[in-house]
């Protein structure tokens, strides 16, 4: 009798553990692997104007594309002065033809004007038309990319990481790009080929959250705030703020005008100092990929390897990338995606070593020639 | 179908009772998976997100209905039960 309630018991027990499995599979499937459809908000554009107006949806990728066609060649005449004369000179010449096409009032510039980001400043970064591209450096007369590689020991592990140090004229050179595809997701060097990206790194994932603020490339994906993660804004004058959770007024970020927010996090400085705790629970040892800011025009992206122990990359904590990052000198510096998603894209390949592989990318920060 | 203990189908309502604590034991133990890895990982959403949430509903109707009818099974006095425990053992 005893055998045989066992045997039933058994049975019962198997089959909740199937009817587990199926509804947790179920549970992912729906949760974060089902694509979903997220589209941007229909009238909400922040280009060309401090808080969002009604205009017709501008199309990133199709202006990216005539980018990528001619980078060399649409740039020169336009930025070539702003090295030498006032930034506010070269903004001016390159707003009046694509403000004059335009009747309609109601209708807002595609591409933001060149406004000069850095004054001047860093010119010996940039050239006077040519276009210099090898295997660390990319120079042009509006962008310059220069990656650097790193092999150090922290706390006695290795870790391996590269910092692609950026200076752009024009804000519109950072750019991102999100998947067009059919499950929204690409792998990151696909998507910057697709887009004329010459450095990239993956975003934020926002595709695949449930909430937390979304803008690209001035239009606004997602106006809902996450609970628990701080936000990046990076505005249309080049200056980047991270907010902590709770701190976020989504009303004084709409009026400074708002080129890119991400929200992931945690973020990394204080005040430009490190910091010692995070609004994260993965503090320990992961790949990462990080932006940081030093003044308007010039930015960071750092990917750190990780999971590759014992000889490669451990990865880093996220206060030793806080360390990182103020040492790099950045005033701020926010965490965007890691793990597995966390790689970095220059010259159409893949440059660092994901672990496991890497899986593909949602969404994509990248660099490139500006829209203008 | 009629059996002995765990697979006594004679009842209606003891058959729905026994799918729902099943659908509640798996639905807890869902719930608790998922605020153990949105411990490790809070980026994921795992406690936060619209599909959690309808878990967490999902959740507490399966467990309120067992409730029910497990207070209504054992509303019927000792004397009661006792003489229906007899019964199922001499079955």
């Amino acid at each position: 009798m005893r055998s045989f309630n066992a045997k039933k018991i058994f049975i019962v027990v198997i089959a909740d553990l199937v009817c587990f499995a199926i509804l947790l599979l179920g549970f992912a499937w729906f949760h974060h692997a089902k694509p979903k459809k997220i589209t941007p908000m229909e009238g909400t554009s922040f280009i060309g104007t401090s808080k969002p107006m009604q205009t017709a949806v501008p199309t990133p990728d199709a202006s990216a594309a005539e980018s990528t066609d001619e980078p060399a060649q649409s740039t020169p005449s336009e930025t070539a002065p702003a090295v030498t004369e006032p930034a506010s000179t070269g903004g001016e010449e390159t707003a009046e033809p694509s403000q004059a096409p335009t009747d309609a009032p109601s209708e807002a510039p595609t591409a933001l004007p060149s406004t000069g980001l850095l004054g001047g400043k860093y010119a010996d970064k940039f050239t006077d038309g040519e276009i210099i591209y090898t295997d660390s450096v990319y120079r042009s007369s509006s962008v310059c990319v220069e990656i650097t590689e790193h092999a150090v020991t922290v706390e006695y592990v290795p870790v391996h990481y590269f910092v692609a140090d950026i200076y752009i004229k024009d804000i519109t050179s950072l750019r991102c790009a999100v998947s067009e595809s059919s499950n929204n997701k690409d792998k990151v060097n696909e998507l910057a080929n697709q887009n004329g990206g010459i450095v990239a790194t993956n975003g934020d994932y926002f595709l695949f959250h449930s909430s937390g603020l979304a803008i690209r490339n001035g239009q606004l994906w997602r106006d809902s705030l996450h609970p628990d993660q701080d936000v990046c804004v990076l505005y249309q004058d080049g200056t980047m703020e991270t907010y902590l959770k709770g701190q976020v007024d989504l009303e004084s970020i709409y009026a400074k005008g708002p080129y890119h927010a991400w929200s992931f996090g945690p973020r990394l400085l204080e005040n430009g100092q490190p910091m010692t705790r995070f609004n994260t629970s993965v503090e320990t040892w992961n790949p990462r990929c990080a932006i940081g800011y030093y003044e308007p025009g010039h930015y960071c992206l750092v990917l750190v390897d990780g999971r590759q122990e014992p000889d490669y990359s451990y990865g880093l904590k996220m206060g030793d990338l806080s360390k990182l990052m103020h040492e790099l000198g950045c005033r701020e510096a926010y965490n965007l995606d890691g793990g597995m998603t966390a790689m970095m894209a220059y010259h159409g390949e893949i440059i660092s070593k994901p672990c496991g592989g890497g899986r593909q990318s949602c969404d994509i920060v990248y660099v490139a020639e500006p829209l203008n | 179908m009629k059996g002995n203990g765990l697979f006594d189908f004679s009842n209606k309502v003891r058959v729905i009772r026994v799918i729902l604590s099943h659908i509640t034991m798996m639905l807890a133990v869902l719930v608790l998976v998922l605020f153990v890895i949105d411990k490790v990982n809070n980026a994921m959403e795992f406690m936060t997100s619209q599909l959690s949430r309808w878990l967490f509903a999902l959740l507490a109707l399966f467990a309120l209905i067992t409730a029910i009818l497990n207070i209504v099974a054992l509303w019927d006095n000792p004397d009661k039960r006792r003489r229906q425990r007899n019964r199922s053992f001499r079955n």
